[in-house]
Order: structure tokens, then C-alpha cells, then sequence
């Protein structure tokens, strides 16, 4: 190995060390994103029972605090929810509601009602689903249903407030889009 | 060997032929150091690779930072709190910066002293010289960035210092900032410049600067010397710099942050410095005042940049060139450091001053600690507005040290009593005492809790004594309310009893008592609320009446101030909620 050789590598060598060092703090930053949480599941107080007529699905606003990096607004909308309320059935008992998130299973735009067809319909790709929020099968539908699942059902409660007013409570949250199964993103 | 079997050699040879950049390379590690490698001789090199890591760490902070009025602050707090290695790539990008502005003080000394300014080399001179402009610029746009209280009371002096050069300053003063004051126009033109233009016209100039290096040879050494080739006898020398260099700012930057402070906030106080490579302008100015400012902030600067520019032509050789070149860097250095120090020794001496930056580390490691936890749309001030700890001794000395001492400083003349631990069991009981103390009523009108001590008190006896004991330590809590008719046990009742035994005469509560004179209501005596009350105004009947002597703060204080203020007092530390 002569002088030069030896040298050379040396210089190499040192350069690359140096070079890994310095990329180490650089790289934990470009991948921070990877290891930032998701929204956990929260309880919003989205509407008051009598707003919710029976027989057809309502459009209403998840409205919360919201954390955007370093920003905390105080009310935002953090997304909508289409709330069911079953025709009465007339025994007087605990109202029967289906409560979905309004976000397309697909890739997540929000969907509409339409009234003339009774179902839920994605306005981007045509994302169908019944106003029971189940997917409205290829055949029935006539055209290759892009969303892989039914619209994502979430767990509610009613609540009576001091004065005696009913109203509805969603937990709210967010799920991985494009997946047959239903994962929350965490 | 078949020829389409892939090799590494096959792939070079066949870039080569189409680039030419192997061959390119090859010329350019070959290349030879005139008068041979030497350690002095890696300045150069470490500054380009100082250069990359502000290139590097800069485009990674952009990630974050956000160059808004309201964000800017609040982005870099979130970056160091909340990102993995976030802290370290800006204190990365700070100490690199300061290790470049040391690098490219010894690479000027170097060139002058070796007179590399000689023809033919004059405009590598000069884009040197540029390039050392540029710097100073990617200082003076990237120091404020941060929209800190120090970095707006930077940027404010230096658009000021800007505004006042002869004939240009105002129009260049006005472009910089983007209209008449500091805002949101001039974080967005610094930015801009700070992250776009200099960047772009470094390269430029590093290009032109290296092409002219490599043209022209390196600086003129002995040509005697055997010409070894630059990679890798030069290049080990400049690696192995490179790496000590960078090796510091990474064990630096592991261990310092880049300071950060309080946000930019005009009820904070304020006593900006420069950072430490201006102070020498800083100083020169102290030395030429009123219409002679222009003197020190920009003839002199810019006389010592055109004598540099023109020292090709004024080193005419021999002796007398060297004795101007070298009289041109020790008068450099000397003046440099003699004016550094002068007024680091005095602010070191200023004790305002020390107990001013001291004031603004403690609000900035606060302002941190809260705005970790999110910050407002409104920004970091609205945070510090609603903090009694910050804000809470800051409004005490503006409104209330004219009477009130606390723990005994901040008034000059106190006319009233001191407020340190106001409503504690220890404050009160100190009070009930001797209340003619100069802490408590000593310095006031008020004379009859005087009396009552000198009365009552005094000739109490020890288990008379420790009953009164007992209404102070139950006052301390700020009670409310009444103890339920069967309960005569609890610490409440029992602390209830002594208090209706030994003050009802004069202080009521809940509505009860004041037989023999009013004295101040004590329903929840010390508490947030009822020391808010006191400040909106001391005359109401339920405290002070007419013998109050403090005036009301009603229309003084705005209701979040007397609120923050009060909640201080009450020795709370939580943000007022809005």
C-alpha cells in the first residue's frame, strides 16, 4: 500500500464519517413525521335530538378544539357526520339512530344524500352507499363501487343536559382510507 | 469477459464518454497545489463545507419554521419541543454559522497576509470580498427570523441604521422593511431574502470564486517545491479540518441550543444587543453621535470594504506592500477585538443591563415552557398576557411599586405595605402582630388595626393568642361560606369560631359582623377575586370605604390585566383562562 493509497482512503474515510454525522440530526427530522400520533377518539356534543327528523339521513358539523402543530384553535370543524334516525316505531322507547362519519371510505372526500336515490353518493370517484351506510354492491349499482367498504359507523350516545334537552354525542375519529377493513389512524 | 456484463467500471466508462465528468474529476483531484499542500491552506475548504451544512440544516428548518408575525416564535418552539432532533439541527445551523464567520475572519487574515491579492488574482479578491458582504447579509436577515424580543430589537436598530446612510438609506430602508414599520411585510422580505436571493447569489459568487482558484492556481507560494497533486495530499489536511470543525458543531450543537428567548412583545422589557461579530459597530457608534452617527454605522464600514477592494492597486510591492498588507490585518484584528471586548466589559459591569437579560431568560424559558403546550392563533403574546408569572411582576413595577414594596424591593419610597406573600397565614399573622410594621400598615393612615393590636393582641393571653392563631390560619385559605349548624369539630368551623370571636367586631363576613366599626369584608380574604376587587377599587364598601388611600384601578387596568395581576398576587401560576 503506498503513501498515496493510503491517504486517499484516509481522506475518504474521514469525510463519510463526518458526513454521517452530521446527516444523523437531519434525517431523525425529515422521518419526525413518521412518529407523530394521530387524534385519538374524542366525545363531541354534535346536535340536539330535535334537530334530528326521522326517516332522513342530516349533514351535521364535528365542531372542536383543534391542534394543528403549534396551533391551537379553540373551535374548528374537524368534520361531518351523517346521522340516521329510523322512522319512530311508536313504542315511545330510546330513539334508534346510525351514525356515520361523512368522510368517503375511497379516498375522502365528504358524501353527499341524494334524496332521489335514497343513498349516500361520493361526489369525487361515485362512492355508493345505502342510508344504512352499507356498500351498494357492484351489480345493483351498474359501475365498480370504488370504495372498499361501507361508510365508517361511529359509537354515539345520547345524553340529557341539566335542562332536560337530549343530545347527540359522537365519538369521533378517523380511519385509514382505501382499506377493506376499518383501522383507526393512530 | 462478454460485454454486456454490467460493471461498475463499464457503467463509469460509459458516463464518461457521454459527461466526460469522470475524466473532469479526475483533472480536478489531480490538479496540483502550487507551492504544495500545508495546513494553513484549508480555510478555503472548510468554509465551502461549512457552507453545505447551513445549505443542509437551513433547507431542514424550513420544514417548520414559518415566517409569520404571529408563527415564526411559536413554529421554532415546536420545532425544538416536539420534533425528534429538531433543537439540534438549529443549533446546527447557529453554531455552523458562527464557526463560519471565525473561518472566514482567519481566510481573509490569510489572504492578506500572503497577499493573495496580487494581479493577476484582483477579482478573486473581489468576489471573496462580496462573498464576506453576503455573509454579513445572510446574518442580518437570518438573526431576526426567529421574531424574538431580542431579534426585533436587532432588526429594528439595523433597518434604522439602514434608513440612515446619506442619500440611499431611507428608499433601501423601505424596500428591506416593506413599508413604513416592522410586520409582517418585513419578516416576509427577509425571509425571502434569506432563504432565495443570498443563497442564489452565493453560489454564483462561490462559483466564480472557485473557477478563478482553479484558472489562476492557488495563492502564490514558492514555485521550488516539488507539485504534489491536490487529492489527496491537500485534501487530507482539508478532511481532516473539516471534520474537527464540524465535530465541534455537532458536539456544540448536542449540547447548546441556539438561543431562542421570549417572543417579540412590546410590554416585555428590552436592551437588545448585537450578536457578538457586530459589537465592534456597535461600539464605533457610542463614539459618534447625533448627525455623526452615519460616521460610525456607514463611512467607516464602508471605507474599510474600499480600502480592501482597492488593495490590489494599492500594494504596489516590495517592502512597502508587504508593511501595507500586514499593517491592514493586525489593525483589523486589533481594532476588532479591542472594540468587541470594550463593551462586552461594560455590559458585564451595567447591572441593569445583566439584571434586564436575566429578566428575559427566566420570561423566555416560561414563554417556552407554555407555548410547548400550543400557542393561540393569535401568537406567543397572547399566551404571555394570560400568564400571571410573566405577566404579574411586570404590571406590579409599572402599576403599584409608587406605594407597595414586594419582599421588600422594586419600590424606591413604599408608602404602602408590602405585598410579598399577601393572604398567607405566615403575611397575616405577621400583620395581626404588629401591624404598625413598616411591611404592613406602618407606612399608611390606617390606624385602628394598630390599636386593636396594641390593645387586644398584646394583652392576650397564650391560649387566647392561639385561638387568633387559628382565624389567621383559617383566613389564609380565603374562606367562604359558613360551617353547617351541627358541625363544631372541622379545621372550617373551628377556624370560623375564632374569627367570629376576635374580628366580626369590625370585618364581616358573609354578611355578618361590623358591629363596632367597618373594616374590610373578609369573604374569601386573600383570594384571586377578592384581591381583584381590591385593585378595581379599594373605596367600595365592602372594603375600604371611604379610608381607602389607594386609588381605584378600574380604568387603569384593562379586566385580563387586574385579573393576571391579582391571581399573581394571590401566589397563583396558571395562565388566566380566556
Amino acid at each position: 500500500m503506498n503513501r498515496r493509497f493510503f491517504l486517499a482512503l484516509l481522506t475518504r474515510l474521514i469525510g463519510l464519517g463526518t458526513a454521517v454525522a452530521a446527516a444523523i440530526p437531519g434525517l431523525r427530522l425529515l422521518l419526525d413525521p413518521l412518529r407523530q400520533k394521530g387524534s385519538a377518539a374524542k366525545r363531541y356534543r354534535v346536535a340536539p335530538l330535535e334537530a334530528i327528523p326521522p326517516g332522513t339521513p342530516v349533514r351535521f358539523a364535528v365542531r372542536g378544539q383543534r391542534i394543528d402543530a403549534w396551533k391551537v384553535f379553540p373551535e374548528q370543524i374537524l368534520g361531518y357526520v351523517w346521522v340516521f334516525r329510523a322512522a319512530e316505531s311508536g313504542n315511545g322507547g330510546e330513539p334508534h339512530l346510525r351514525v356515520f362519519s361523512a368522510t368517503c371510505p375511497h379516498l375522502g372526500c365528504t358524501v353527499d344524500y341524494r334524496t332521489d336515490k335514497s343513498s349516500f353518493l361520493c361526489p369525487c370517484h361515485g362512492g355508493a352507499f345505502t342510508n344504512t351506510g352499507d356498500r351498494i354492491p357492484d351489480e345493483t349499482l351498474g359501475y365498480k363501487n370504488p370504495a372498499p367498504r361501507g361508510l365508517d359507523p361511529l359509537p354515539y350516545e345520547l345524553v340529557r343536559d341539566e335542562t332536560g334537552k337530549v343530545w347527540l354525542e359522537v365519538e369521533f375519529q378517523r380511519f385509514e382510507l382505501n382499506t377493506p377493513e376499518r383501522k383507526p389512524i393512530a | 469477459m462478454a460485454e454486456n456484463v454490467p460493471s461498475a467500471s463499464g457503467l463509469k466508462n460509459w458516463l464518461n464518454a457521454r459527461t466526460g465528468c469522470c475524466s473532469a474529476l479526475r483533472w480536478w483531484r489531480n490538479r496540483p497545489v502550487p507551492g504544495g499542500p500545508a495546513w494553513w491552506k484549508v480555510t478555503g475548504a472548510l468554509l465551502l463545507w461549512l457552507v453545505v451544512l447551513e445549505f443542509v440544516s437551513g433547507i431542514l428548518l424550513m420544514l417548520v419554521y414559518t415566517p409569520s408575525a404571529t408563527d415564526a416564535w411559536a413554529s421554532l418552539v415546536y420545532l425544538e419541543e416536539r420534533i425528534a432532533a429538531g433543537a439540534v439541527v438549529r443549533a446546527i445551523h447557529f453554531w455552523a454559522a458562527q464557526a463560519l464567520l471565525v473561518v472566514a475572519g482567519l481566510h481573509l487574515v490569510r489572504l492578506l497576509i500572503t497577499r493573495a491579492y496580487r494581479a493577476p488574482r484582483e477579482l478573486l479578491w473581489i468576489s471573496g470580498l462580496l462573498l464576506a458582504g453576503l455573509l454579513v447579509a445572510f446574518c442580518v436577515t437570518g438573526n431576526p427570523l426567529p421574531w424574538s424580543q431580542k431579534a426585533y430589537g436587532q432588526i429594528e436598530v439595523e433597518m434604522h441604521i439602514i434608513g440612515s446612510i446619506p442619500l440611499v438609506g431611507p428608499v433601501a430602508q423601505r424596500l428591506l422593511m416593506g413599508g413604513t414599520e416592522l410586520g409582517q411585510r418585513t419578516l416576509n422580505h427577509l425571509y425571502t431574502l434569506h432563504v432565495a436571493v443570498l443563497p442564489l447569489l452565493l453560489v454564483l459568487f462561490v462559483g466564480f470564486h472557485l473557477s478563478q482558484l482553479v484558472r489562476l492556481g492557488r495563492s502564490n507560494g514558492s514555485a521550488d517545491s516539488e507539485e504534489l497533486p491536490y487529492f489527496p495530499h491537500q485534501s487530507i489536511r482539508n478532511a481532516v479540518a473539516v471534520a474537527v470543525v464540524v465535530g465541534a458543531v455537532l458536539v456544540l450543537s448536542y449540547r447548546y441550543r441556539a438561543p431562542l428567548g421570549p417572543p417579540a412583545d412590546p410590554v416585555l422589557p428590552s436592551s437588545p444587543r448585537p450578536e457578538w461579530y457586530f459589537l465592534a459597530l456597535f461600539e464605533l457608534r457610542r463614539y459618534f453621535t447625533g448627525n455623526l452617527e452615519f460616521v460610525a454605522t456607514a463611512l467607516i464600514p464602508g471605507l474599510i470594504g474600499l480600502w480592501l477592494v482597492l488593495l490590489p492597486w494599492i500594494d504596489r510591492g516590495g517592502r512597502a506592500g508587504k508593511l501595507i498588507s500586514y499593517a491592514t490585518a493586525v489593525v483589523l484584528v486589533l481594532a476588532h477585538a479591542v472594540l468587541t471586548v470594550l463593551p462586552v466589559v461594560r455590559d458585564a459591569r451595567d447591572e441593569q443591563h445583566q439584571a434586564v437579560v436575566a429578566e428575559l431568560r427566566k420570561i423566555g424559558s416560561r414563554a417556552i415552557e407554555l407555548a410547548a403546550q400550543g400557542v393561540p392563533p393569535a401568537g406567543p403574546g397572547e399566551l404571555l398576557h394570560r400568564d400571571p408569572v410573566t405577566m404579574g411582576p411586570i404590571l406590579f413595577r409599572q402599576h403599584c411599586t409608587s406605594c407597595h414594596s414586594y419582599g421588600g424591593e422594586w419600590a424606591e419610597e413604599p408608602k404602602a405595605s408590602d405585598l410579598k406573600g399577601f393572604g398567607s397565614e405566615e403575611w397575616i399573622w405577621g400583620l395581626v402582630q404588629n401591624p404598625a410594621d413598616p411591611r404592613f400598615f406602618g407606612r399608611t393612615k390606617h390606624k385602628q388595626m394598630i390599636q386593636w393590636s396594641k390593645e387586644t393582641f398584646a394583652t392576650a393571653s397564650d391560649d387566647e393568642k392561639a385561638e387568633i392563631r387559628q382565624a389567621v390560619r383559617w383566613l389564609a385559605t380565603h374562606p367562604r361560606g359558613v360551617p353547617p349548624e351541627d358541625d363544631e369539630q372541622s379545621e372550617f368551623a373551628q377556624g370560623y369560631m375564632a374569627f367570629d370571636g376576635w374580628c366580626i367586631e369590625c370585618h364581616t363576613y358573609e354578611g355578618d359582623g361590623g358591629f363596632n366599626l367597618k373594616a374590610p369584608d373578609f369573604t374569601g380574604y386573600g383570594s384571586e377575586e377578592w384581591i381583584a376587587r381590591m385593585i378595581q377599587n379599594p373605596a367600595d364598601d365592602a372594603l375600604y370605604g371611604d379610608s381607602a388611600e389607594m386609588p381605584a384601578f378600574a380604568d387603569k387596568l384593562t379586566p385580563l390585566q387586574i385579573r393576571v395581576l391579582a391571581r399573581w398576587l394571590a401566589g397563583g401560576t396558571d395562565p388566566v383562562e380566556p
